[in-house]
């Protein structure tokens, strides 16, 4: 999973939707007919992803523009990212 | 956060959301209570044009994107359109009455449309009912033929069905039909005037025996939990939403619909255009039209009114728009309205004497 590859990067699943609404994200999984809603930092991460980011990469961009430690935004990303993949919302590329 | 957390805002605060396209009013087959209004004329939107507004559209972060007609496959152009959308990454549906879906058509739809939901006319449970409708002879064998060709190709695919005076005869043939196919359904049980103001469609409303009947037979449907698909789309949300909004609809505020012309509508059915792409983008008009802040005034007003009615105006299942289109005035309450608004007076008197 997303914790044992700092260098694995992702994509949104080609059935899902995902759109980026004020501040939260919204990922339509057409497949299984479900909303999923991230929050303002879920929604910078899909986005950082969709720019085919690495989860390292991920880290970086989360600790430039929230002021958080790596730790916590390694943390926080690989919790989000299992959770999307969990959904089916995003996959290993 | 939630869905309708997210819906709530888009009404209260106008975050267009939901975009109806009427790519063309051409079509396949001959339905003769089609609302269409057929003598509209007008230049139609180029697919450049269809490009630029899609991605606009995009670029307001519309979500859902619904691409419908008359018959919108007739539209020469409907796949470059369709497959541009689908780049965009909205969520698609595709209202069709599915007579060409089938073969190769089907599979491009599938693999380079990549719709979330197919939605399918079916006017009856019978060949007899369905092609009196179409004036289309053999078009509902074709269409259940086409519904198990679109199922086997993994499409999620809803009938939308209205009761008429012809089909309410069959409203049980036509539930278990729907569960036979397989498909999400949505029966209105309101013929609708023509969008021109033309009332010869009410000739074939249902009548007060065939709702009463159609109502039964919905709740012997309920009773057995047939599954229906509840798509992501603002009317999955529409009760939490009410709660807190003082809108009755989200007609111009998170919804618009455009007409193969250009017309932007504040809603298919609320057929006042709030501005033409011809003349300016969408952007432009969801930023800056007084006829759009006009009627997101008019939903409020909507709301106002009903509440005035109590329960009564709750279940009256008014739409400003309908309203609109029966006599020019979007508060004015219509017969279907208000015979529904008097059912629910007479089945609360019912419960009181019991």
């Amino acid at each position: 999973m997303s914790t044992e590859a700092p260098t694995q990067r992702y994509r949104v699943d080609p059935h899902a939707r995902f759109r980026v609404m004020d501040d939260e994200g919204i990922f339509v999984l057409q497949d299984a007919g479900e909303v999923l809603v991230v929050n303002e930092v879920g929604a910078f991460i899909v986005e950082q992803l969709k720019a085919e980011r690495s989860l390292d990469e991920m880290v970086t961009a989360i600790t430039e523009r929230y002021a958080v430690d790596t730790e916590r935004a390694h943390a926080d990303a690989t919790s989000l990212l299992d959770e999307l993949l969990r959904a089916g919302a995003i996959t290993q590329s | 956060m939630s869905f309708s957390d997210t819906v709530k805002r888009a009404w209260n605060d106008n975050r267009l959301m939901s975009v109806l396209l009427e790519l063309t009013y051409a079509c396949n087959l001959d339905c003769s209570f089609c609302y269409n209004d057929l003598s509209l004329g007008g230049q139609r939107l180029s697919l450049s044009q269809y490009r630029e507004l899609l991605d606009d559209l995009a670029s307001l972060g519309v979500l859902n994107l619904s691409l419908t007609g008359g018959e919108p496959l007739a539209h020469p152009h409907f796949f470059e359109i369709a497959t541009h959308a689908r780049s965009l990454g909205f969520v698609i549906r595709l209202k069709t009455n599915g007579h060409a879906v089938r073969g190769a058509v089907a599979r491009r739809i599938r693999e380079e449309v990549d719709p979330f939901l197919v939605e399918v006319s079916v006017h009856g449970a019978t060949a007899a009912t369905h092609d009196r409708q179409t004036r289309v002879p053999g078009s509902f064998e074709r269409l259940v033929a086409n519904i198990r060709t679109m199922k086997s190709l993994g499409l999620r695919v809803k009938a939308n069905s209205v009761l008429t005076r012809w089909n309410e005869d069959e409203i049980e043939d036509l539930l278990a039909l729907y569960d036979e196919l397989d498909v999400a359904f949505q029966i209105d049980p309101e013929v609708k005037p023509r969008d021109d103001g033309d009332q010869s469609t009410l000739a074939i409303e249902a009548s007060s025996e065939g709702q009463a009947r159609y109502r039964r037979a919905l709740e012997a449907c309920a009773k057995r939990d047939v599954t229906v698909t509840e798509a992501p789309s603002p009317a999955t949300a529409r009760k939490a939403i009410m709660a807190s909004t003082d809108k009755h609809c989200g007609a111009g505020s998170n919804n618009i619909a455009v007409d193969p012309y250009g017309r932007v509508l504040p809603c298919v059915q609320w057929r006042v255009p709030v501005g033409n792409l011809h003349e300016q983008r969408v952007t432009a008009i969801w930023a800056a039209s007084g006829t759009l802040d006009e009627i997101r005034e008019t939903t409020k007003a909507a709301r106002r009114k009903l509440e005035s009615f109590g329960d009564a105006g709750l279940v009256s299942n008014f739409c400003p728009g309908a309203a609109h289109t029966y006599s020019g005035d979007p508060l004015a309450i219509y017969p279907p309205a208000e015979q529904r608004m008097v059912v629910s007076g007479r089945a609360r008197v019912r419960l009181t004497v019991v």
